[in-house]
């Protein structure tokens, strides 16, 4: 249901319903001070009767009033006197009043068929009794003239509450309307944030989070664009090359030459595999819901799982590599996803082999607070270091060309992992990549 | 036809060099800037290939300043950069084309032939000279209408001469445009190949001027 129609629902409900309980207390209210009223009238006016009787004779024909009456309805109260059992005087209505022997105080008759509330007053000695009385049609009516004077202005100006309301509800909303519509009327790749200006009080957390929800998939999605546009640039060399030897092996004058050809042939193939690995591990990370699969991480299992997948390049390159681990204590504690862990170590095995001559040793030493990855490469140059991490920036003259996406990979998950990577030369020549709880997490 | 390929990329590079030598071209492949620099100022190339991204400079810079020194050699840049205002961008700086990795050789040799038929001045796809033709594309060479048999280098060095018709070449001249940088040229080749074109399509065909060089022969003569 929507807040406008339930908006409405509740005030058209509720206002009349709350107003007919108030009504009704009123009507309840009003009748006992009628009753009270007119009780005490017909109490004043019987002891007021009393005391003008004379001893003995009353005109059986009441005065007739000449003049204005006012607003006075002279036929609501009816007297009647008796002496000794004897009805000696009465107007015209009190003609009709009853005279139970013996009768004091209020008493409810029915004469004629209507209800009549009279009060009996008799003298000292009882050989007077004075009878005031009233129709209770007479106090209804009146009752009922109150109600209607209420209840009628009340129905005919609901037609005109009823649109009123609806047109403050709809009024009311209308930021919210407008807020959906500009949802509503947004393309799909329109990531602007929500005009914050005009949205009430109540609805700026709501805009407010929106728009931090837009911030994010914006955030999400330039990183996505940006790797798809990076990944196009960075694939086009290699199958410019493939493409290249394909036609010189094609055009070969002779058998040396195709061979040489289809050996480079065989290398970009290589070369193109690995980039398109590395796109899709980096893809993975960038993606990677990592607070799903966090769990503590057992470093040696992720080594394991690192070493494993380079051993090809190892033994082609003649190196070792060696893993050390603390003596003492647990190496570097961490949550976090080993599968992406082992590719993040498995980079830096990668590059350090492919920077390093043959033969060399690399080195991953775990310690208590960070990891070292060592190796007796040329180093990196200052003004690549700088650089290092965007993608596909690698260091030149390089005989064994990467991507340059490895160190984005390893810079990506250590990220996610809140882990700081710092590149340094190693004493004695070489890289050392160091990976340490970031001072900030 | 000499090439300058810039290229840093060693497979493309290697591959792009092969291909394009088995076509006919000669071609000096440089891997960085500053090196493509030596080779433009010892040598006249008829056309340079250029990658934008090399690893001591970006490719644009480089061919600005050449342009800037004042050098005409048509350019064309072979570059992964795709991007509009990339191209846009190297055009205005001076490029003569501009084309995006990977590309087929076939494609590539064609747009050099293109960039030199304009350097000569000439939209004619095919080169006339009396009754001597010669294809840049196929390499074939017809004389009155009969196709004459010519290996690589005998073409190579037609082509220069047809390049430069009425202006005698050196001998060194007609090296330069045929051997690169890591090929050994033996002293009499030239002279070698040059009577064998005159024994294959007509004595007046190649013009020897006596202490200078060698110049392609009137075309009024080769009728």
């Amino acid at each position: 249901m929507t807040l406008q129609r339930r908006l409405l629902l509740l005030l058209l409900i509720g206002v009349p319903l709350i107003w007919l309980v108030s009504l009704g207390a009123a009507i309840l209210h009003a009748r006992k001070e009628i009753n009270e009223l007119f009780d005490t009238q017909e109490v004043r006016l019987a002891q007021q009767v009393m005391a003008l009787l004379p001893g003995d004779a009353l005109a059986t024909d009441p005065p007739v009033l000449r003049g204005d009456p006012g607003e006075a309805d002279l036929e609501t109260m009816a007297v009647s006197v008796w002496i000794d059992g004897q009805r000696v005087a009465a107007d015209r209505e009190g003609s009709a009043i009853p005279y139970p022997p013996g009768a004091s105080g209020f008493a409810m008759p029915h004469i004629a068929r209507e209800r009549w509330r009279i009060f009996y007053l008799p003298s000292a000695d009882g050989r007077r009794v004075v009878a005031v009385g009233q129709s209770m049609n007479e106090r209804r009516n009146l009752l009922g003239g109150l109600i209607m004077s209420q209840l009628l202005p009340w129905l005919l100006s609901l037609p005109v509450l009823a649109l009123v309301m609806t047109w403050a509800v709809r009024h009311a909303l209308g930021p919210v309307r407008q807020l959906a519509q500009q949802i509503e009327r947004r393309r799909a790749d329109d990531l602007s944030p929500l005009d914050r200006g005009t949205a009430p009080a109540e609805l700026q957390p709501l805009v407010d989070s929106t728009n931090a929800l837009f911030a994010r998939l914006q955030r999400m999605l330039d990183n996505e664009r940006r790797l798809t546009a990076d990944a196009a640039h960075e694939l086009r060399t290699p199958l410019a090359a493939l493409r290249a030897q394909w036609d010189a092996a094609r055009l070969a004058p002779d058998t040396t030459a195709r061979t040489h050809a289809m050996e480079r042939i065989g290398t970009g193939l290589d070369r193109l595999t690995r980039l398109v690995e590395q796109l899709l591990s980096l893809a993975r990370a960038d993606g990677a819901a990592l607070a799903a699969n966090a769990h503590p991480v057992d470093w040696r299992a992720v080594a394991e799982q690192a070493v494993s997948a380079c051993l090809p390049l190892i033994d082609s390159t003649g190196s070792e590599i060696e893993v050390e681990w603390p003596e003492t204590g647990v190496p570097l504690p961490l949550r976090g996803d080993e599968a992406l862990l082992a590719t993040l170590i498995r980079n830096l095995i990668d590059n350090a082999l492919r920077y390093s001559p043959p033969q060399s040793q690399v080195t991953i030493r775990f310690e208590n607070d960070r990891l070292l990855v060592q190796d007796r490469g040329p180093g990196i140059d200052d003004r690549i270091r700088s650089q290092l991490g965007e993608r596909f920036v690698r260091s030149p003259g390089a005989g064994n060309p990467g991507s340059g996406l490895g160190i984005s990979i390893v810079r990506r998950i250590a990220e996610l992992h809140r882990l700081d990577v710092g590149f340094a030369a190693r004493p004695g020549g070489g890289l050392q990549v160091t990976l340490r709880p970031s001072a900030t997490s | 036809m000499r090439l300058l390929l810039v290229e840093d990329d060693p497979t493309l590079g290697d591959g792009l060099a092969s291909g394009l030598r088995a076509l006919g071209f000669t071609v000096d492949w440089m891997r960085t800037g500053a090196d493509a620099d030596g080779s433009l100022a010892s040598v006249a190339y008829d056309a340079v290939i250029l990658d934008l991204g090399l690893p001591d400079e970006d490719g644009l810079a480089w061919l600005r300043r050449w342009r800037d020194r004042g050098d005409t050699c048509p350019v064309l840049i072979l570059t992964a950069r795709d991007a509009v205002e990339s191209r846009v961008g190297g055009l205005d700086t001076g490029a003569d084309d501009y084309l995006v990795k990977p590309v087929a050789l076939a494609e590539l040799a064609a747009r050099l032939r293109a960039l030199m038929r304009r350097a000569r001045g000439t939209a004619e796809p095919v080169w006339r000279h009396g009754a001597l033709e010669f294809d840049p594309g196929t390499r074939a060479v017809r004389y009155r209408g009969q196709r004459i048999e010519l290996t690589a280098r005998e073409a190579g060095v037609l082509e220069v001469l047809l390049l430069n018709p009425g202006r005698v070449l050196s001998k060194s001249q007609i090296e330069e445009k045929l051997f690169g940088w890591d090929e050994d040229v033996d002293s009499n080749a030239l002279e070698v190949w040059i009577h064998r074109l005159r024994r294959k399509i007509a004595q007046g065909v190649v013009r020897t001027v006596r202490g200078v060089g060698y110049v392609i022969g009137p075309a009024e003569e080769l009728t």
